[in-house]
């Protein structure tokens, strides 16, 4: 069975004014258990809507959240517990930071839960190693922190509630190349170490390639795409009108393949590509 | 939802409402205000009707959205209303039960207060709905320049409110946002007692104020950036100049308060 | 473009006021640029490189702790001259929601020329022009806070615009902006550079962007690591990715197959330029 199950779910702004919009419209599609999804869309293509719903923040106008195969809003219990189930870290997560310290702003998650004082403390103690900070940080006041030092305490604040699904709003936003790729990588590394079901929003299909094992493509509220990486990055005309790009390796792997040149087309890091035209170079004979 | 309010919104437009100088929108809807409070009977309130309804007539904003602006007011209007109808025991009884008397003159009065508040509120969010803030903010100013000659820094002022209208959405929309992410943490903002609610608060506030402080000092640099220091003389890309529409609408204002008068004077006052 | 200089900076440091005692490292260590007139500049580095101090100092927002920058010979560090310095170089900043000022576009755009006192008649002309050139004429009347991050980055160019700044320098206008409003963000830059002959320097950290400019500075912790054309600079990729930079991926992969043995050229930045090398040099066009 699905862990996440979405099924035939709209939502709109403003109901019953001169205003009303499908946000969201009929929205289909399930997420196994231990696997990374992208959901990618450009702004306003109702992606931050959406996952908004998975832990109950939002109420879908029809359809349902299924969690574990439950309605998640079947009771108020049960809307409340969605949160702990699934950990949603908003985009720009560190305006979020409001503790005097970074071990407190961590525990946050963990206290609400109630759990106890021990528990917490092994809890933030795992979040704050996922996320790469020294035990030396935990005393530091978090609003003296780096940028991306305070992304990753942030980060650390969600993991902390150990959630079975962990969602995140455009981890990289705004960060520079570097600060993207240790991002990118923590959250690989925590989904490997937990075997957690990860969800990752993002514009950019750079970032997602590498990292999902599916893409789900949103466009004006709707799931334009629903496959794997190779599958969706083969309509490159239709994502470019919804505002997206590929990665540069994508699209010379294409071009070259249109050629004639025999290439397999799902490889999307620079070093994985290279191998392949290696590969191809050795074997056609040059 | 705090978005659904309309009151002080600005609904662009060329119409002869829009097109009149904001100083002399200011003191006409002052005027028309004080002409609703010298009202004294139904004749002369009607008079006060219908410039109500023909100047939104005129401003080309629907009647729909007007009304539905006012639906926060409604409550307000009511209460004020019914208050009215215990407190005035003139005229004839119409129920006398316990402590309670209705009287028409209860329900007159109850009636006249309620379109007189109606009233008040049309002429009022007209002018908001048909001046942008920044044309607002600018035309108080102006009005308000003789100050300058007492030391008030009427510019710097106008320039804060300005400011802090740009600002209100952005930080509606910016409490939402923090709001829901501390919700997304476990944070419980709807149930408990007082002490237990006021301190959830906290993780909402802080974060709010420190952004708020990174967004102002941004915008103070931006500003810089712009050649504004606080004492420059500015000029205004929007020249206020006043054109016979003025004239016309001072003209309409001051009919009204003669006709009200004489209304008054010749038909008795019922409040 | 000529070779009259716009923004020089002789050998500038600069450190940011610390809040204990110990004073911080600086932020940019003497360093020496020469921006000339109508070059499209972009300067990469990582956060905290250094990079987005350089705008500040560019107009007077900020002073240099040692050293001196010029804009067109005056000496920002002249109190007298602040204003016909700002009215040289403009800056947008990274976040477009913190340098609106007012609440209708249009108005936003003339919040300069007001604070020059320019006469109306011409503000109005100035403002309708600078919206025309960034493609906003027509959400004028808009209120800034419904426009999408792209739309709005758009208008506060428009507000450099208006005041007729002959150089305008971009703080990482891009980084909050998803793939489409960057894009039409370096549309209007480019337009400013190509067709109006502004003098634009883009502070950012994509290389795609990168690419599309006359000459490359890469700054690494305060320093100036790398200056040339965007070839030169991007076949250095071991001083790049020390910088915490990446070369864009159709670089890295030629860059990746030369080392193994394959015939391509220098310095390819871009698909496309990949593509063709790539094609031209198994057609046997190239083989020795």
């Amino acid at each position: 069975m699905s862990i996440l199950e979405i099924k035939n779910l709209s939502y709109k702004y403003g109901v019953g004014t001169p205003f009303e919009i499908a946000a969201l419209d009929n929205i289909n599609f399930s997420v196994e258990k231990g696997e990374m999804v992208a959901i990618i869309g450009h702004t306003g293509s109702g992606k931050s809507t959406l996952i908004q719903h998975f832990n109950a923040l939002l109420k879908a106008s029809e359809g349902q959240v299924l969690l574990d195969g439950k309605d998640i809003n079947e009771s108020r219990e049960s809307a409340h517990k969605a949160r702990f189930r699934v950990g949603l870290c908003f985009q720009y997560p560190e305006y979020q930071l409001f503790e005097s310290t970074v071990y407190k702003d961590i525990a946050f998650g963990p206290t609400n839960m109630g759990l106890d004082k021990a528990e917490i403390d092994r809890r933030v103690r795992k979040a704050a190693e996922f996320v790469g900070l020294k035990e030396s940080m935990f005393e530091k006041s978090p609003f003296d922190l780096s940028g991306g030092e305070k992304r990753r305490v942030a980060i650390a604040g969600v993991m902390a509630m150990e959630p079975e699904i962990l969602i995140m709003d455009e981890p990289a936003a705004g960060l520079d190349p570097r600060g993207r790729r240790v991002i990118l990588d923590l959250i690989r590394n925590y989904r490997e170490k937990t075997g957690s079901t990860v969800i990752i929003v993002s514009h950019s299909m750079e970032d997602v390639a590498s990292v999902a094992d599916r893409i789900i493509v949103l466009n004006k509220g709707k799931v334009a795409f629903n496959d794997t990486v190779d599958a969706v990055f083969s309509h490159e005309s239709e994502l470019r009108e919804m505002g997206l790009n590929i990665p540069q390796i994508t699209k010379i792997f294409s071009e070259l393949k249109k050629f004639g040149f025999n290439l397999s087309t799902d490889v999307y890091t620079v070093d994985d590509a290279a191998e392949e035209i290696l590969r191809y170079l050795h074997k056609g004979g040059n | 939802m705090i978005k659904d309010i309309t009151i002080g919104q600005y609904f662009p437009g060329d119409s002869f409402i829009h097109k009149l100088d904001a100083r002399a929108k200011l003191i006409v809807v002052f005027l028309a205000l004080v002409e609703i409070f010298l009202c004294k009977n139904f004749l002369s309130l009607a008079l006060i009707v219908i410039f109500a309804i023909v100047s939104v007539a005129i401003s080309k904003i629907s009647f729909k959205v007007v009304f539905k602006g006012m639906k926060m007011i409604y409550f307000i209007i009511v209460l004020t209303s019914v208050l009215q109808i215990f407190y005035n025991d003139e005229g004839t009884v119409l129920l006398d039960w316990w402590k309670l008397k209705i009287t028409t003159g209860g329900i007159f009065t109850a009636i006249f207060m309620a379109i007189r508040i109606i009233c008040l509120i049309l002429v009022s969010s007209l002018l908001t709905y048909t001046t942008s803030p920044t044309t607002l903010t600018d035309g108080i100013s102006r009005l308000l320049s003789p100050l300058n000659k007492i030391k008030v820094p009427v510019d710097t002022l106008a320039m804060m409110m300005t400011i802090a209208l740009r600002f209100i959405p952005t930080l509606i929309e910016e409490i939402d946002k923090i709001m829901n992410a501390q919700k997304a943490r476990g944070a419980d903002l709807d149930s408990g007692n007082l002490v237990q609610r006021a301190k959830a608060l906290v993780p909402i506030f802080i974060p709010l104020f420190v952004n708020s402080f990174r967004r102002a000092y941004e915008l103070a640099f931006a500003m810089e950036c712009r050649c504004y220091n606080g004492n420059n003389k500015r000029t205004r890309m929007k020249q206020m100049k006043f054109s016979w529409r003025d004239v016309v609408a001072f003209g309409i204002i001051a009919v009204m308060l003669a006709g009200i008068i004489l209304l008054n004077h010749f038909f008795g006052a019922v409040i | 473009m000529n070779n009259e200089s716009l923004i020089r900076f002789c050998d500038v440091s600069y450190r940011y006021e610390s809040d204990n005692e110990t004073p911080l490292p600086l932020a940019i260590k003497n360093i020496n640029i020469d921006i000339k007139k109508g070059e499209f500049v972009a300067i990469l580095g990582h956060n905290g490189s250094g990079k987005s101090t350089l705008a500040k100092l560019s107009n007077a927002i900020i002073l240099p702790e040692s050293g001196n920058v010029f804009v067109e010979g005056m000496d920002t560090a002249d109190e007298k001259l602040e204003y016909d310095i700002r009215q040289k170089v403009g800056v947008v900043f990274q976040n477009p929601d913190n340098q609106i000022v007012a609440t209708i576009v249009e108005e936003d755009v003339a919040f300069g020329p007001e604070n020059l006192g320019i006469e109306p008649a011409e503000i109005r002309q100035r403002v309708d022009d600078a919206l025309k050139s960034v493609g906003m004429y027509e959400y004028r009347l808009h209120e800034p806070h419904k426009l999408s991050g792209g739309q709005k980055q758009r208008v506060a160019i428009a507000g450099v615009m208006a005041m007729q700044t002959d150089c305008i320098v971009l703080d990482e206008p891009t980084a909050m902006l998803d793939p489409k409003g960057r894009e039409e963000v370096m549309k209007s830059m480019l337009r400013l550079n190509k067709e109006m002959g502004k003098t634009v320097v883009l502070i950012t950290h994509y290389m795609d962007e990168a690419v599309k400019a006359d000459r490359v500075i890469v700054m690494n912790s305060g320093n100036v690591v790398l200056d040339g054309t965007p070839r030169e600079v991007f076949s250095h990729e071991e001083i790049i990715e020390n910088a915490g930079l990446e070369l864009p991926d159709s670089s890295k992969l030629a860059l990746k197959l030369k080392k193994n043995g394959v015939n391509l050229p220098d310095g390819i930045l871009t698909p496309d330029e990949f593509i063709e090398a790539f094609k031209f040099s198994l057609s046997g066009g190239a083989s020795h």
